[in-house]
Formats: C-alpha cells, sequence, structure tokens
C-alpha cells in the first residue's frame, strides 16, 4: 500500500514526448510514484510498451503540432522530456517548449553526438545515448579485472 | 516482465470497504423515529465484513513480504478475480441486512441488493410500509454501486494494481494525468451533482429525506423510488424535469461531463456518443409518442411529456417511469426495449450495450456497405470522436465491439426464453423485463413483484450481474477461477503422488 504522494510531489506535471523503451520505462517509474505523467506519440501502438499499471495518460498526436501541445497542457508542465529517436523533432518540440510554453525544465535526447551544440545553445538540457554508453564501456575496459557479474545497465536510470 | 500484485491484501480492503459502506445507512437513525430498532441489522454486516477484511489484509501483508509474481495473464486473471469477488461479496453483505430484519425472504433479499449495486432498479419491495433507513440503504447501494467499488477505492488509495482493476470494472477514461486525481475529479463532479440535484429536487417541492434518495438514484442512473408509482406518483412537471436533468448527466461519459464542466460545448456537441443520444431521443420520442395516443386518455402534449421522460428514464437505463406499461401500444414497447438494449454512455454509471459500441456498429455497418460498392483496392477509414478526440476504427476495434454486440444480443435471446419458462409470462413481456434487468435498467412490466418464483428471480440476479460488469470480465474471473483451482489441484496431487 502506497500512502498519498505528497501535494509537492503531486503538482510537478511531466510530459514525455515518444514512447519508446525509454519513455514508457520513465512515464512507468513516474506514474508508479505517484506522480502525474502524461505521454505523448504519434503511433498509437508504442503505448503497449508501458506497464498495465501505468496510471497517467496517454495522448496520440504528433509533437510537432502546436495545437496538440497546447491540448496536452504543455503549459502547466513543470517538466518535460523529449526522447523521439529524431533529433530534428527533440530539437523543434523541446526550443517551443522553452520559448512559447516556458517549461522550467525540459531534457531532450541527442541521437547524434555532432548535433549536441544545437540543443545547448538554447538553454536545453541534453543527453547522448552513445556518449553514455562510451564512456560506461570506457569504464568496463579500464577495470583492471574484468567482474564476471557485472552487467551493463541499459534500462535508462542512469541517464535521468 | 512481471507484474507484482498482492491478491490477499486488496481483497481485505475492498472487504473493509463494503462494510463501511453497509454501515452508512446508521446515520439515518438520529432522524427516524423507529428506525433503531434495525441498528443491529446493519451493525452486524458491517462489522462482520470489517472484521473479514481487517484479517485478511494483514494476512496478506504479512505475505506479501515474499511479492508474488505472476506472468501478464496470471495478473489479468487476478485483477478480474478480485472485481468479481468484491462485488459477490458486496452483493452478499448488501442482502444481509434485508433479510436479518425479516423485511424479505433470502433470495429477495439478494435480489434487492444486487438491483442495489448494479443500479438496476428493479424491486421486489412494498416501498409503502418498508422503513426508511431501508430506502436509505437501497439508494445508496446504486449511488455507491453507480460509481463501482474499484472507483471508490482508488479514491483513497493508489497502488500498482490499481490501474489494471480499474479497467477489469470497465471504466476506461483518464481524466488527469494521474489515477488518484482522476477519481477524485469523478468523485468530485458526481458529489457535487448529487448536491445540486438534492437542492432542485427540494425547490420544487420534494422533503428532503426524498430528495437526498431520489437524486442519488436518478444521478447513479439506478432508479429506487421511494414511491410505488415511482416518480410519476408526484405528477409534477419541476420533479419531472429534475429527474431528466439528472439522468441525462448520469449517463454521459465522465470524459465528456468534464468536458462540459469546462464550457468546452463545442467539444462536447462533436462527441459521437452524444450525437447518437440526441439522434436516438429525436427518433425514440416521437414513435413513442404517438404509440400512445391510440388510447384516449394521453393526447396532444401529455403524451410528448409522457415520451420525453419515459424515453431518456429508459435510455440513460435509469428505470424511473411516470406511466404504466402494462396493455402498451406494441411500437411504444418496442422503443423502450430498443433504448434499453441501447443503453447510455461508455463510462459513465449507465448499462446496457452503450451508445459508443452502438456508434461505432453503424458505422461499421455502413463501412462495410461502402467496401461493397466500391473498387475493391480502395480504403474507407472509418473515425469517431471520443471526448478525448478523434479515434480511428479500426479492426481491433471492431472486433471488440462486435464480439461485444453480439455477446449481448445471444444473452438477450436466451434470457427472454429462460426468464418467460421461469415467470411464466409471454414472450414479449419476459423481453421487456429482461432487456430491463440485463440493461440495469429498471423498468417494469410487472413480472418482477413481491409473488415472484425465485427461479425468475435467479435468472434476473444473473442478468443484473452480467450487465452491470459487461458480460467478459464475468466469463474471464469465473473461467480463470476454475483454471486457477486446476492447477492448484494439481500441484496438491503432485505432492501427494511423490511422497
Amino acid at each position: 500500500m502506497q500512502l498519498k504522494p505528497q501535494k509537492k510531489k503531486s503538482s510537478s506535471f511531466t510530459i514525455i514526448i515518444g514512447c519508446g523503451k525509454l519513455g514508457a520505462s520513465i512515464a512507468d517509474k513516474i506514474s508508479d510514484s505517484g506522480g502525474d505523467v502524461l505521454i505523448l506519440d504519434k503511433d498509437k501502438d508504442a503505448f503497449r510498451r508501458l506497464s498495465p499499471h501505468y496510471g497517467g495518460m496517454s495522448v496520440v498526436g504528433d509533437a510537432l503540432d502546436l495545437d496538440k501541445l497546447k491540448e496536452i497542457g504543455m503549459q502547466k508542465a513543470a517538466t518535460l522530456l523529449v526522447v523521439t529517436n529524431d533529433d530534428n523533432t527533440n530539437n523543434m518540440v523541446a526550443q517551443l517548449a522553452v520559448h512559447l510554453f516556458s517549461v522550467k525544465r525540459v531534457i531532450a535526447r541527442v541521437v547524434d553526438r555532432d548535433k549536441e551544440g544545437i540543443f545547448n545553445s538554447k538553454g536545453i538540457q541534453t543527453f547522448c545515448p552513445v556518449s553514455l554508453s562510451q564512456e560506461r564501456i570506457g569504464q568496463l575496459l579500464s577495470a583492471d579485472d574484468p567482474v564476471v557479474d557485472q552487467i551493463v545497465d541499459t534500462e535508462g536510470e542512469d541517464n535521468r | 516482465m512481471e507484474y507484482s500484485i498482492s491478491k490477499i491484501s486488496s481483497v481485505g480492503k475492498f472487504m473493509m470497504l463494503i462494510g463501511i459502506l453497509v454501515a452508512i445507512p446508521l446515520l439515518v437513525i438520529p432522524f427516524g423515529m423507529q428506525d433503531h430498532r434495525f441498528a443491529s441489522s446493519f451493525i452486524v454486516p458491517a462489522s462482520f465484513s470489517l472484521l473479514c477484511g481487517f484479517l485478511l489484509f494483514l494476512y496478506g501483508r504479512r505475505r506479501s513480504s515474499t511479492v508474488e509474481n505472476f506472468g501478464w495473464k496470471s495478473s489479468m486473471q487476478h485483477s478480474s478475480i478480485i472485481v468479481l469477488f468484491a462485488w459477490v461479496w458486496g452483493m452478499l453483505v448488501g442482502a444481509f441486512p434485508f433479510f436479518s430484519s425479516g423485511q424479505l425472504r433470502l433470495v429477495q433479499s439478494l435480489f434487492e441488493s444486487i438491483s442495489g449495486w448494479t443500479t438496476t432498479g428493479l424491486s421486489v419491495m412494498d416501498t409503502s410500509t418498508t422503513p426508511r433507513i431501508f430506502l436509505f440503504h437501497r439508494s445508496f447501494m446504486q449511488f455507491c454501486g453507480g460509481l463501482g467499488f474499484v472507483m471508490m477505492m482508488n479514491m483513497f488509495i493508489q497502488e500498482k494494481q490499481s490501474m489494471r482493476l480499474y479497467h477489469a470494472e470497465g471504466h476506461s477514461d483518464k481524466l488527469l494525468p494521474n489515477l488518484r486525481k482522476t477519481t477524485q475529479l469523478i468523485f468530485l463532479m458526481y458529489g457535487g451533482l448529487l448536491v445540486a440535484g438534492i437542492l432542485l429536487y427540494h425547490i420544487v417541492g420534494m422533503n428532503i429525506f426524498e430528495s437526498l434518495l431520489h437524486a442519488m438514484c436518478a444521478l447513479s442512473t439506478g432508479g429506487f423510488s421511494t414511491r410505488l408509482g415511482s416518480i410519476g406518483e408526484y405528477n409534477s412537471l419541476g420533479i419531472e424535469l429534475v429527474t431528466i436533468i439528472l439522468m441525462l448527466f448520469g449517463t454521459t461519459n465522465f470524459a465528456v461531463l468534464f468536458l462540459i464542466f469546462r464550457m468546452r460545448l463545442r467539444q462536447v456537441v462533436r462527441v459521437s456518443e452524444v450525437q447518437l443520444l440526441l439522434g436516438l431521443l429525436c427518433i425514440g420520442i416521437p414513435v413513442f409518442a404517438f404509440g400512445l395516443q391510440r388510447s384516449p386518455q394521453f393526447m396532444g402534449m401529455e403524451s410528448f411529456k409522457l415520451a420525453t421522460f419515459n424515453v431518456i428514464s429508459a435510455l440513460s437505463t435509469t428505470g424511473y417511469s411516470t406511466i404504466d406499461f402494462r396493455g402498451m401500444a406494441p411500437s411504444s414497447l418496442g422503443v423502450i426495449i430498443i433504448m434499453m438494449l441501447i443503453g447510455g454512455g461508455i463510462g459513465s454509471t449507465a448499462g446496457g450495450m452503450k451508445l459508443e459500441r452502438v456508434y461505432i456498429g453503424i458505422k461499421v455497418i455502413a463501412l462495410n456497405f461502402r467496401t461493397r460498392i466500391n473498387p475493391v483496392r480502395s480504403i474507407h477509414p472509418g473515425f469517431f470522436y471520443k471526448a478525448q478526440g478523434k479515434h480511428m476504427i479500426d479492426d481491433k476495434l471492431i472486433l471488440e465491439t462486435t464480439a461485444h454486440i453480439l455477446c449481448y444480443l445471444s444473452i438477450i435471446g436466451v434470457g427472454t426464453i429462460l426468464l418467460a419458462a421461469t415467470a411464466n409470462a409471454n414472450l414479449l413481456d419476459a423481453l421487456f423485463e429482461f432487456a430491463s434487468a440485463f440493461g440495469t435498467v429498471g423498468l417494469s412490466i410487472g413480472i418482477t413483484n413481491a409473488n415472484l418464483g425465485n427461479a425468475a428471480l435467479l435468472v434476473e440476479m444473473f442478468a443484473m450481474v452480467l450487465g452491470r460488469l459487461e458480460i467478459f470480465i464475468v466469463f474471464i474471473a469465473i473461467h480463470s477461477s476454475i483454471e486457477l483451482m486446476q492447477s492448484r489441484l494439481q500441484k496438491i496431487g503432485n505432492k501427494g503422488f511423490k511422497k
């Protein structure tokens, strides 16, 4: 049994764009901990990645559609996570969120590392799965003794 | 992927919730003169349910320290079993007060309780002599039954499997990005409408007690009345108007209701369900009225007034009536039966096949026609509007909807014959009464009364449960309990064999 989530926590509304493996798992986590979460994806079938316990909203729609962003209440969001696999989409949605909806915290995924500069210049926090994986692999390789039962964490929790 | 579920402790929680709900009619005692004699028949089942629930809850918590993990399939099966169990338990506990106080026979009290929780409103009680506390108990059961146990539970606590249970009980909508807030919002709207309903009833001249009871039952599309002649006995235009408004609100999908409250009226009009509702009323009311005109006592405007009230009552699956259906023209009865079959909005408190499914059904017929007259390679996508926006009618949806409609109609066919046989009635009357029970409506053509035999009551009880829980979940739950039982037995058998 989970007790009532605290008022402070529940007032933070998170919007996630892109219901891939990463987006879905983060949405599940937030929903499980009692937070408000909405996930948007173009493809209706993408939502099957969400766990059946997911209690937030899932909306079908194009994130580049300004009306859609208004409809899902982007102006009320405290956090925006843009995790589609297309850099152009990620960049544009993140910029819209910062400039038009003045969302406080915008985190975007960068697929192509060369484009990271475009994101950062606009005051958007980014992460790049390739760099993170590279770092981790580097760590593993540089370790003196290979530890047998150490597992690379690809679930995405470290990325948050 | 694994899903954890704490089955026993959540069953315990449901039992505690039901215990509390059954204890609530005790609040009427300070206002009633002679009702305190019946206090014990409420205290006993309530405390029994609370105690059992609490013990199970403790037992389940201790066990759940070793969290049980099930695969997807059995997680779904467990949630349907939990939902069905909660409802059956509620029905048993709810029946106890009627029985233990000697108001009704055993089967009759079960019938009354089921009719309450499922928001049907068929009654075997003589309301003119029944003490007030029982009248309140009935109406309160309908009020809670309209929301559903899972919905009430989610208001207080949210846990991992609440979403599954929420779906299993047939709620389809999420209004806010958080399940607990969604249920709280629904309860807030429901409660607000209740208060408004009580005030309106009181203004048009009902006493406070009766306005409370009628508002609860109209809003949950239940239909228990404190009078034998239902709403018709008041013979007041004001009361009928208030009832119509409450019934329409009750039959509206919660998501649409939320749009109405936010004054997004243009979006509301676009929703397919709302369009179908209005369309059906436009056709149904005149047909019903013309059927009435055959007899001389209902002429002109009078027949339209009666038609408006009773057709809305049938379509919203409420079951308040201002007219006696016995000996009515077949065309009028036909309209009422069709309305009862179609029923109210999906994800509301209403029963029946639900407007959305019927709308999709009509669309599918149109699409099928279009594919037949057009070249083979042309595509014809179908759409419909929900409160959340435009939805495409894809193959999966078509399959689910047609399966549901077919299942509904076949049960109607079988049930009608069963009821006709057990109640010794003619086929039209049996169809009317069965459709009324199955759609959780509660209009009666006179078959259901205090003298009805047990077999017919059982048929109607089964219909009401199936109708409220949307058919499939009952079958899934029964199927899964048999399957689980078999696997348990097999395990025990294997162990015995090894020894």
